[in-house]
């Protein structure tokens, strides 16, 4: 297997399908432990297995630690910058949903930036409240629980079980869409985030990759921030 | 017309409220019961975040372990016969508690000894002891739940 990164020399115009490395390992990585941790970790929960719990959830704020400096430091299509775009091309994309041909997105296409943004911010929401709750009996308490008083720890746990039904929701449409482009397009979207190669149309520059030292700078300060968090903030006075 | 209307509303507002008011099954006995659990949860709480402080404060677990022994040995008398789930009010008290009451005894016993310790270990200031017995403590409410109380809610 060849590996063509980019465009080895010039190629005749919207003709022969390039392949290119559209998703970096480090975002499919983190892609696919979400995957199996939010299921993971609602049957944790379900089941009462609350100290695994706990311990799933906070690889799960590691995880999105890394993920928000990759938006800023990492691959091209992993920034924010370069996903999140205007409503003006949000709604110039939703328009041509409807055509049967595939879209060959580089990256997230407009709408889907915006549905990566809201899954992140609504992990984001869940670890936060998850991070100073308690349970209903007050036995297994969260890292930071000890910050917060009783009382809100109280609303975290209330909230903590609503909040899942958002995930639900944006995850839900994130795999409609994909199912979507599937049967309507005809345009696989998963093995792309399994091998991170993409047959698109026509000559496009390959999207810029980082570096891997700055993956795992990311990753140590990620892990660092969460072992942090994990031992209950020391240092940080409670009220 | 407007006489009409006004009826109407009014009806309306007593079947509504009737609606709310026929949802929730009040009992005295499972009201407090509530209470009182909500008590221990709040002292033991209480100690459990005193001892992640760095320089934990052995006057506000004495406290609170106090509070917990006074529970603790009142507990049994929070579940008195005919107080489960027949009242028709929302409790997780499972009807096992009165079937095997001396079992029920037992457990609640356990606890109150676990509450002794740490009363005690608070009271020698000994902080691992202290930890040690907080974590008895949380084992003896669970052992007692996961036998005598409803999962989920």
């Amino acid at each position: 297997m060849t590996r063509t990164g980019g465009p080895e020399g010039p190629q005749p115009a919207g003709s022969a399908p390039a392949k290119v490395r559209v998703w970096d390992p480090w975002v499919r990585l983190t892609h696919w432990s979400l995957v199996l941790l939010v299921p993971a970790l609602w049957l944790t929960a379900e089941k009462g297995f609350l100290s695994v719990h706990r311990t799933l959830g906070e690889v799960v704020v590691g995880l999105l630690l890394f993920r928000i400096y990759w938006g800023f430091a990492g691959s091209e299509t992993a920034r924010f910058a370069s996903f999140v775009k205007g409503p003006g091309a949000v709604v110039a994309y939703l328009k041509g949903l409807g055509s049967k041909t595939a879209g060959h997105a580089v990256g997230h296409n407009a709408a889907g930036g915006w549905s990566i943004l809201l899954m992140l911010l609504a992990i984001g929401v869940q670890v936060s409240l998850g991070l100073v709750a308690q349970d209903k009996d007050g036995l297994t308490v969260s890292p930071l629980t000890h910050l917060v008083p009783y009382a809100a720890s109280e609303a975290a746990r209330e909230w903590h079980e609503r909040v899942f039904f958002a995930i639900v929701a944006v995850v839900s449409l994130h795999v409609a869409a994909i199912v979507y482009y599937a049967f309507a397009k005809r345009e696989n979207l998963v093995r792309p985030m399994i091998s991170g190669w993409k047959l698109v149309s026509g000559p496009v520059a390959p999207p810029a990759a980082a570096p891997a030292w700055r993956a795992l700078l990311g990753a140590a300060l990620a892990a660092g921030l969460t072992w942090w968090v994990a031992l209950g903030a020391p240092g940080v006075p409670a009220p | 017309m407007k006489r009409t209307i006004l009826v109407a509303t009014a009806l309306g507002l007593a079947l509504f409220a009737a609606g709310c008011a026929k949802k929730e099954v009040k009992n005295p006995i499972v009201t407090a019961r509530h209470e009182n659990y909500e008590q221990v949860k709040q002292a033991f709480r209480a100690i459990g975040d005193e001892l992640k402080k760095e320089s934990p404060s052995f006057e506000v677990i004495d406290t609170n372990a106090e509070k917990l022994d006074a529970l603790a040995k009142d507990l049994p008398s929070w579940f008195p016969e005919g107080s489960g789930p027949e009242t028709g009010a929302k409790t997780e008290a499972l009807p096992v508690i009165w079937e095997k009451w001396p079992d029920f005894e037992e457990a609640a016993g356990k606890l109150q000894t676990a509450v002794g310790g740490l009363v005690a270990a608070s009271s020698a200031e000994d902080l691992g002891l202290t930890g040690e017995a907080a974590k008895n403590v949380g084992g003896a409410c669970k052992s007692c739940h996961d036998t005598f109380r409803k999962e989920d809610d």
